[in-house]
């Protein structure tokens, strides 16, 4: 294996001329740019609405040959509408078939033939010290029918994170593949990372950046994960393209707000019901809520909002100051038996 | 507890970061991860030794040619990189604008050199300046840019953030990461990134100005600008350097000294959709209207290359400079294809206010440094609003001036000595002749610049003599050898030619082009005047600088030489070559009765530089109405002492 490798690299280097006795023993031995040119036509560019300074497009890999779509999430693709481009320049408007707040991916559709796209291989791993080639439109460098961009580095760890202490430092919890080429960019997001033989072996993810340092981790979600949520199969909070739960059941998680301090107020727990599952993973009384899910509750309104979207039988994670604490817990609220009522609270 | 949950949950993440150092900068730690996890072959190992070695020896090759620059006071700087012997160094217009127009240069040999500034291109971001109190300074060349492909190895090189004591340069290895790309300038018509090379090798502020190189060392692009958002001004995986095809096209505005300025069409082309790039707009007085370009015709082709975007045609026209003779190919409206060449015009730049003049404030010396820069600032003002393609500085053009008659005679090896003869059929000449005929010329050539030309006539045989600079013709009735004809003296009754008969005879300007491309420096007659360079151009579908003189009549010659010595198509190469003549003509566009000449195929015969052919053209197109095919002849070539 490592025989492989390192013959793959060699043709990286621009020698596979030489043509050593082991070369034979390989079959991909495609020079990084023909490869690179192979994969452009498996690149989308998208363009959605811009909110703030959050940027207004991204990346997108295809994994279908009928325009399914791989990217990431975000209010960019909130708007009227969602443009794709692909690499021939042609442009289609997406609809957005499904979204997870946790992985931080969509799943987009198009109604075009797609005969380049990316098979979600359950082999494809990328392994620490692998090359890898990382291909977005980060910085919306590349325009129509403009090739995306290609950056080379190595696997530095596959690894998994799931702290939440700051939404805005991280949005994703899961299995990630860090790399040490700069693929945290605006605009990089969805875009692929694949390995030297052409296979897909993550999907770049959303910037998470630590609020103290102002260090950005450079990492993908692994082939795995992206082909569970694209088969629907993830064990995740699935939504559809709305956003909202849709005909899944509300979940109670059994928290009661502080709401004498108006919608504005702090989103202080007044009491937890007891037998509810929140009492059952923890939460107590003048807890402040700091996330939910990741989203930051910076007062009652926020905090009952989020509280509001949870989804029975699907884990949350809480985030709460207690004391000069902060607590992390994970809860699985229970079904209300109840529809959802529009922005309403448990 | 909760600071060390937290603590594990980074630590992967920490670690990886750690990894992440170690492995920045050096490559070949992977490579090493990759044995350390499973053992290698020795095979395998032997292969990347020898990519190693391979990507060491072009860095210890090209080092020494990059150059830190620093202003008089040492307090910033950039990068740049040297590209002839003689100290001439490429660099971008952003750092002469902050540096000045002279300062200290750094190279890997740890000594500083003075440098002074050639000339500038605010709208390309280049600039081209002068290292001096040594020669001659390693030197690297311009390798094409059109043949680099995505995810080809990319070293920059150059001082980032000023940080080498020693000047050592700092190599940053990438891949290059898109091609053709486009970023748009500042102000009017300045700093503008058309066609240029994105690379991950990290581009940090002070790589600006220092070369990419490819893996053969050649340059492929002069490093300039990155996307820089929300994350402040370090790299972030996207650097731009402007194409070394580029810097090819503009090194002859900037050895003239000129204000280089961007060329333009006058007319604007716009995307339709299953129609293509159609003309959108067009100054109906400009050269491109005039030539046969009208609204809604469909571009095909600029210069040569397929075009199907407005975007495509806007990033190539950025590489183009003012008075480039462009070659469109359109389709009109009703299906008939053409092909319109015009010279373009300037892009203008915004004159910049020049800082109100300093009050003299006598006895105060600790105001050396701001006067100092205030008088960089004025000096800068004066750059950017003087007259663009005009000489700025005669003794800068001149200097380098001789360096490319420096460069026409290669390596200096091979001067050439003793008497070379050449014969050719001339099928067309000048007035006179009846079409079609044909007739036979001779030129013999001495070691001094000394010429003998004999043409075939109807009476005899005409003899030109050019010998210590003097220029003379007189009728003979029978073919002289070229050794005497060269030693012996002109009859008393001989005419002496001026500048007028140069014009009217085409063999004799071909002659005297020959001598001047085997002798640049010494056998430039006085006939022509003082030669100066012109600024960038083509001729013969390559990219040339271009020599002009005034003659005593006040009229100008022109001559046209490759950049072949700056420049190297293939990466095997080892050797320069030399610079070559592409052209003469007694006008710009050889639209004038004569024509221009050109000169195709030189090659060495005992060490002169012959032409395999000579073509007399006509027209910006050069349209071809004659060719004679030169032969030395047999036994004589490189015998002359006998």
């Amino acid at each position: 294996m490592c025989c492989a490798r390192l013959v793959l690299l060699a043709c990286v280097w621009g020698i596979c001329c030489a043509a050593p006795a082991s070369a034979q023993q390989v079959t991909p031995d495609e020079e990084l740019p023909a490869l690179i040119d192979r994969l452009q036509g498996r690149l989308v560019k998208i363009f959605g609405a811009g909110a703030g300074n959050v940027q207004a497009y991204s990346s997108g890999v295809l994994v279908s040959d009928d325009g399914t779509i791989v990217t990431a999430q975000g209010v960019y693709l909130d708007g009227a509408r969602t443009v794709v481009v692909l690499a021939d320049g042609t442009v289609h408007t997406a609809t957005v078939m499904r979204r997870d707040r946790v992985l931080q991916l969509a799943v987009l559709k198009i109604e075009a033939e797609t005969p380049h796209w990316f098979d979600l291989e359950a082999d494809a791993v990328a392994r620490q010290g692998d090359w890898v080639i990382a291909m977005s439109n980060a910085f919306r460098v590349a325009d129509k029918q403009e090739p995306v961009s290609a950056w080379l580095g190595i696997v530095s760890l596959p690894t998994s994170i799931d702290a939440r202490l700051n939404s805005r430092d991280v949005a994703y919890s899961g299995a990630l593949v860090l790399v040490d080429s700069i693929t945290s960019n605006p605009g990089a997001a969805g875009g692929a990372l694949v390995s030297l033989d052409g296979k897909l072996v993550g999907v770049i993810g959303k910037i998470i950046e630590s609020s103290e340092t102002n260090t950005r981790l450079n990492y993908a979600v692994p082939t795995d994960l992206v082909r569970d949520f694209v088969a629907g199969k993830t064990e995740l909070a699935a939504e559809d393209a709305s956003g909202n739960a849709g005909t899944q059941l509300p979940g109670e998680t059994g928290i009661r707000l502080f709401e004498l301090g108006g919608k504005s107020g702090p989103a202080y727990i007044d009491s937890v019901v007891a037998g509810s599952a929140a009492e059952a993973a923890g939460f107590l009384p003048d807890d402040l809520i700091i996330s939910v899910n990741g989203e930051k509750t910076g007062n009652l309104r926020t905090c009952a909002t989020e509280l509001a979207r949870l989804v029975a039988g699907q884990e949350a994670v809480i985030v709460v100051k207690r004391g000069r604490e902060l607590v992390r817990l994970p809860v699985t609220p229970r079904a209300t038996g109840k529809r959802r009522e529009a922005g309403g609270d448990q | 507890m909760v600071e060390a949950t937290c603590l594990r949950r980074w630590l992967p993440a920490v670690v990886a970061v750690l990894g992440l150092l170690a492995l920045v900068g050096s490559p070949d730690c992977s490579v090493f991860a990759a044995v350390l996890q499973e053992p290698a072959g020795d095979e395998d190992l032997a292969i990347v030794a020898r990519i190693e070695q391979q990507r060491s020896t072009a860095i210890r090759a090209v080092i020494g040619s990059v150059v830190a620059i620093y202003d008089q006071g040492r307090q910033g700087g950039g990068s740049g990189v040297v590209i002839d012997p003689s100290g001439l160094a490429l660099t971008n217009h952003h750092v002469i604008m902050g540096a000045g127009v002279s300062g200290m240069a750094g190279l890997a040999d740890g000594k500083l050199y003075p440098w002074e500034l050639i000339a500038t291109d605010p709208g390309g971001d280049l600039a081209l300046i002068r290292l001096k109190n040594a020669s001659p300074f390693p030197a690297s060349r311009l390798g094409n840019s059109d043949r680099v492909r995505v995810g080809d190895w990319a070293l920059a090189m150059g001082n980032p953030f000023v940080l080498a004591e020693d000047h050592v340069p700092t190599v940053t290895l990438g891949i290059v990461s898109g091609v053709r790309r486009y970023q748009e300038g500042a102000g009017l018509n300045q700093l503008v990134y058309g066609n240029c090379i994105q690379v991950d090798s990290s581009i940090n502020p002070g790589n600006s100005g220092g070369p990419l190189f490819d893996l053969a060392g050649l340059i492929i692009g002069i490093n300039g600008r990155a996307s820089f958002l929300e994350r402040g001004r370090v790299n972030v995986g996207l650097g731009y350097a402007i194409s070394s095809n580029q810097s090819r096209n503009f090194l002859g505005d900037l050895m003239a000294t000129f204000l280089a300025q961007h060329g333009t069409l006058d007319a604007s082309f716009s995307d339709y959709t299953d129609r293509g790039i159609l003309c959108s707009s067009i100054n109906e007085y400009s050269d491109a209207a005039k030539a046969g370009l009208e609204l809604a015709d469909r571009l095909l082709e600029l210069e040569g290359v397929p075009v199907e975007t407005a975007n495509e045609v806007a990033s190539l026209m950025c590489t183009l400079p003012r008075g480039w003779p462009t070659t469109l190919r359109i389709q009109k409206p009703d299906g008939t294809e053409k092909t319109v060449t015009v010279r373009l015009s300037g892009l203008p730049y915004q004159q910049p206010q020049e800082p109100p003049p300093v009050p003299e404030t006598p006895g105060q010396e600790d105001d050396a440094e701001k006067k100092r820069q205030e008088e960089n600032q004025l000096a800068m003002a004066r750059l950017l609003s003087a007259t663009p393609s005009t000489v700025r500085d005669v003794a800068a053009n001149h200097f380098c001036r001789d360096v490319v008659w420096q460069r026409m005679a290669g390596d200096g090896a091979d001067i050439p000595t003793g008497i070379l003869e050449l014969e050719w059929e001339a099928p067309v000449t000048s007035d006179g002749d009846q079409a079609g005929a044909t007739k036979k010329v001779v030129l013999s050539v001495g070691g001094e610049g000394d010429f003998l030309l004999q043409t075939e006539t109807a009476e005899g045989v005409r003899v030109f003599q050019g010998r210590e600079k003097t220029l003379v013709s007189w009728e003979s009735n029978e073919w002289m050898s070229g050794n005497s004809g060269l030693q012996q003296a002109a009859p008393d009754d001989a005419d002496s030619l001026d500048s007028g008969d140069i014009r009217r005879e085409p063999h004799l300007l071909a002659a005297l082009a020959f001598v001047a491309a085997n002798h640049p420096q010494d056998a430039w007659f006085p006939q022509f005047g003082t030669a100066s360079i012109d600024g960038s151009d083509q001729a013969d579908g390559q990219v040339a600088i271009r020599l002009k003189s005034l003659d005593a009549d006040q009229d100008w010659f022109y001559a046209w030489v490759s950049t072949d010595f700056w420049s190297c198509e293939s990466s095997h190469a080892q050797s320069h070559n030399p610079c070559r003549l592409l052209k003469v003509a007694p006008d710009l566009d050889s639209d004038g009765r004569s024509g221009g000449l050109v000169f195709r195929d030189w090659q060495t015969v005992g060490g002169w530089q012959v032409p395999a052919s000579i073509r007399l053209v006509r027209g910006i197109t050069e349209e071809v109405v004659g060719q004679w095919n030169v032969r030395p002849v047999t036994g004589k070539a490189g015998v002359g002492d006998e």
